[in-house]
């Protein structure tokens, strides 16, 4: 309850100036206090149109004339000229001294176009609303809001794009089905997952929701984003094309990128041709080095091979990627990212071989370390136990024990070399795919639209409600025998991280973040791969 | 007067604070060790460095090509048999086992010989020196002489000698070679201490002792022949070991201040 009063009146400071007419709106009322015996009483006045329902008031302009008494529930009497004042509140039909009246001006716009407000003050059925005004206010007001018209344009706009929205769904419907099965089979199959098939999926998704939002008809801040995230990121995506082919033909492009990979193969040649030797004037174990070295060699030989041969195929596949990537900026990045996996697939088979022959010497290590001090690992108690040497074959696993451990060790530089080699190569990559997802990230998520909102301080950033006390200048004259406790609502923005974590949905996705404790694991042990 | 016994459940005619001369006859201050006792136990420690120095003998006789790879060979197998026969009574096993055993040893070692001759080809010779004479060195520390303390561990032992043994194999020049020192290895750090085991709780003090001056006078032979700078090594570990430390042990027991009795603290097996 507002002060001591028990009748809260509530109207909206465009009826200033208006000259007569019936009063609408929703009135409710509470129980009696436990106290007093008194009830209170709230009235909220909507608008001045007619429209269906009863009225709760009239406009009365001249102070001497008093209507005929009512005997309606309610019946609240305003002037508006100069300012708007109450007349007489009349209950059950009994006036109402007004000194125990509460009159609250509001800017119904505001309340109109806020999204967020009706988050913040839930209206729940059954609750005490005399007692707990700002709900039930807000839920009014928006209520009648939905009726009155809104301009023709919007409406025209929303109803284009709906419809733009479900002939694009409609076209890449199969598209899509194929798309799904394609990214199910590389993930499960070849645990690889593809960011071109990932990004256009996500795109199909975001115009489903858009679809979804707009259908309702109305404006909500989701839908905004949705749409200035989709209408930038296609822009820079057409921008980048036709920036690009101005400059060069797609056979250039192509060329330039056959000739990259190719510079790239011979680049890991002349690093496995140092390993050879001395490299960075470690001494490696002559044997074992060179065996690798030509392992290595020639499977970058048959990678070149296997380039020639895929060119007719890849030289297609040229100009369907960059058709697609008028799709948006997003599905360009993307496009880049697999493409680069797809020109270092030998340096990433390169690292799982020394990842399980590093793999495997750890765990050799770790356990003949444990054998050569007569120990062993209890997997059932999941401890170290030491074990008795007994009887002759014992003895020969004790021997073999020995010379594996001695092997490793010296073994173990040489092999450690070509996996810190292929780690750092590998680190370096998965670092530019990070940046790449990054940047896809940040175009997918991208809140320009409200922090445009948020600068222009619109109404549909509103979220916040404040009362202020409102200094009626002679007060005396207008309010001869008592006057009421005037104040204003005033709306307030809500902050831009509350309004960014309202306006989410499943379309924008979370920030990719590596995972640090695996990557350490995966790195030292080489168990699972990075 | 009844003699006063120290036990709780007679009833004497004596007080009960009474002290009388039994009272302290569980109770010993030390337990004497004679010269003799302990020049006897530090034979142990003897064999086992003589074993080391053979290994180091026909080391450098193989590489240096004083010593043929087959002679080595032969020089295992006798040594091998003799025993296998000498220990025939204590072996569970029977001789089809034994002799798949020694096939699987062959086999083995036969395999990882051409591997372990490159192994060491980048690291300097100081450094194998250095490592060999440590590892050995560390083996002698972990062997099990039959003293029941923690820092023994005979399974430690053996692998830190096939560890050196391979250190030193890996700096021969043809894979025989590298069988043979690798074989002779084997025979000497795994089968060697069991059979020495044998010796010293079958086959009483005497043999015992016949026993270690023949390891002795081959390794000393050894030494003379093939590396002849090791010999003062092998003079001052036989005096340092079979003359000072027994005497200095002897000559400082009667500082030990251990009480021995019923009372002693419970020792339990870790193994």
């Amino acid at each position: 309850m507002l002060g001591n009063a028990i009748v809260t009146v509530l109207v909206p400071e465009q009826l200033d100036g208006e000259n007569g007419g019936h009063l609408y709106g929703r009135f409710t009322n509470s129980k009696a206090h436990p106290i007093d015996e008194r009830e209170s009483y709230v009235i909220v006045v909507t608008s001045a149109s007619s429209n269906k329902k009863p009225p709760i008031g009239c406009i009365n302009n001249d102070s001497r004339i008093q209507t005929r008494r009512s005997t309606r529930n309610v019946w609240v009497e305003l002037s508006t000229q100069p300012q708007i004042q109450l007349h007489s509140v009349r209950v059950s039909g009994d006036n109402v001294c007004l000194s125990e009246v509460n009159l609250v001006t509001y800017n119904c716009k505001e309340i109109c176009e806020s999204e967020l407000i009706s988050r913040k003050f839930l209206y729940r059925e059954g609750d005490d609303h005399a007692n707990n005004i700002v709900p039930y206010f807000v839920n009014s007001v928006q209520k009648d809001c939905k009726k009155t018209n809104s301009c023709w344009l919007v409406k025209t706009v929303l109803a284009l794009l709906l419809v733009l929205t479900k002939t694009i769904l409609y076209v890449t419907w199969m598209p899509k089905v194929l798309l799904e099965g394609l990214h199910y089979v590389l993930v499960n199959k070849f645990d690889y997952s593809s960011n071109l098939l990932k990004q256009t999926l996500l795109r199909i998704k975001q115009f489903e929701t858009l679809e979804h939002e707009l259908r309702e008809n109305k404006r909500t801040l989701v839908a905004g984003r949705l749409l200035a995230m989709i209408a930038i990121d296609t822009l820079l995506g057409v921008s980048v094309v036709f920036l690009v082919s101005s400059h060069a033909s797609l056979n250039d492009i192509y060329s330039i990128f056959c000739s990259s990979t190719k510079l790239l193969a011979s680049s890991v040649q002349h690093l496995l041709e140092w390993l050879r030797g001395a490299p960075a004037g470690l001494k490696l174990n002559q044997p074992l080095t060179q065996a690798l070295s030509a392992f290595f060699s020639y499977h970058v030989h048959l990678w070149r091979l296997y380039l020639d041969l895929a060119d007719p195929v890849l030289r297609s596949l040229a100009s369907v990627f960059f058709w697609l990537g008028m799709g948006g900026a997003s599905v360009q990045v993307a496009i880049l990212s697999d493409l680069m996996d797809l020109a270092t697939l030998h340096l990433y088979c390169f690292y799982v071989y020394a990842a399980r022959m590093h793999m495997l010497q750890i765990s050799l290590l770790g356990s003949q370390w444990r054998a050569f001090r007569g120990r062993k690992w209890n997997p059932l108690k999941q401890r170290v136990d030491s074990y008795e040497i007994e009887g002759g074959h014992m003895s020969l696993i004790r021997v073999l024990t020995a010379v594996i451990f001695t092997l490793v060790i010296f073994l173990l530089p040489t092999t450690t070399v070509y996996y810190l080699v292929f780690v750092s190569l590998r680190i370096g990559l998965n670092t530019v795919r990070g940046i790449l997802s990054l940047t896809m990230w940040a175009l997918n998520i991208n809140p320009l639209y409200l922090i445009l909102l948020n600068l222009m301080d619109s109404n549909r950033m509103k979220g916040d409600i404040y009362f202020a006390t409102q200094p009626i200048d002679n007060a005396r004259a207008r309010y001869p025998i008592a006057s009421p406790l005037a104040l204003h609502l005033h709306t307030w923005p809500t902050p831009l991280c509350e309004v960014l974590l309202y306006a989410h949905s499943d379309v924008f996705p979370a920030m990719p973040s590596p995972n640090w404790k695996a990557f350490f694991c995966s790195v030292v042990f080489g168990k699972e791969l990075l | 007067m009844t003699e006063w016994s120290r036990v709780l459940w007679k009833k004497q005619p004596y007080p009960d604070n009474y002290v009388g001369d039994s009272f302290l006859r569980v109770s010993k201050k030390r337990r004497e060790v004679t010269y003799g006792q302990a020049f006897y136990s530090a034979t142990a420690v003897t064999q086992e460095i003589c074993s080391c120095l053979i290994l180091v003998a026909v080391f450098c006789g193989l590489s240096e090509g004083h010593m043929k790879a087959a002679g080595v060979l032969t020089f295992t197998a006798v040594l091998g048999v003799t025993g296998y026969f000498i220990t025939r009574s204590q072996l569970r096993s029977s001789a089809r086992d034994d002799i798949k055993l020694v096939c699987f040893y062959v086999a083995l070692i036969s395999c990882a010989s051409p591997v372990v001759k490159s192994l060491t080809g980048s690291v300097a010779t100081d450094t194998i020196n250095a490592c060999t004479t440590a590892l050995l060195l560390l083996r002698i520390v972990h062997q099990d002489y039959g003293a029941l303390v923690a820092i023994v561990n005979p399974t430690v032992s053996h692998n830190l000698g096939v560890f050196a043994s391979v250190c030193l194999a890996s700096r021969l020049g043809s894979d025989r070679d590298v069988f043979a020192l690798m074989t002779l290895a084997v025979a000497l750090f795994a089968l060697f201490p069991g059979f020495r085991k044998y010796c010293r709780t079958k086959l009483g003090t005497t043999l015992d002792l016949f026993f270690t001056i023949v390891v002795v006078t081959v390794t000393a032979a050894g030494l003379w022949l093939y590396a002849a700078h090791l010999m003062p090594l092998l003079a001052f570990a036989l005096v340092t070991c079979n003359g000072i430390i027994p005497a200095l042990f002897v000559a400082l027991q009667r500082h030990k201040q251990n009480i021995y009795g019923p009372w002693d603290e419970a020792q339990i097996e870790d193994k």
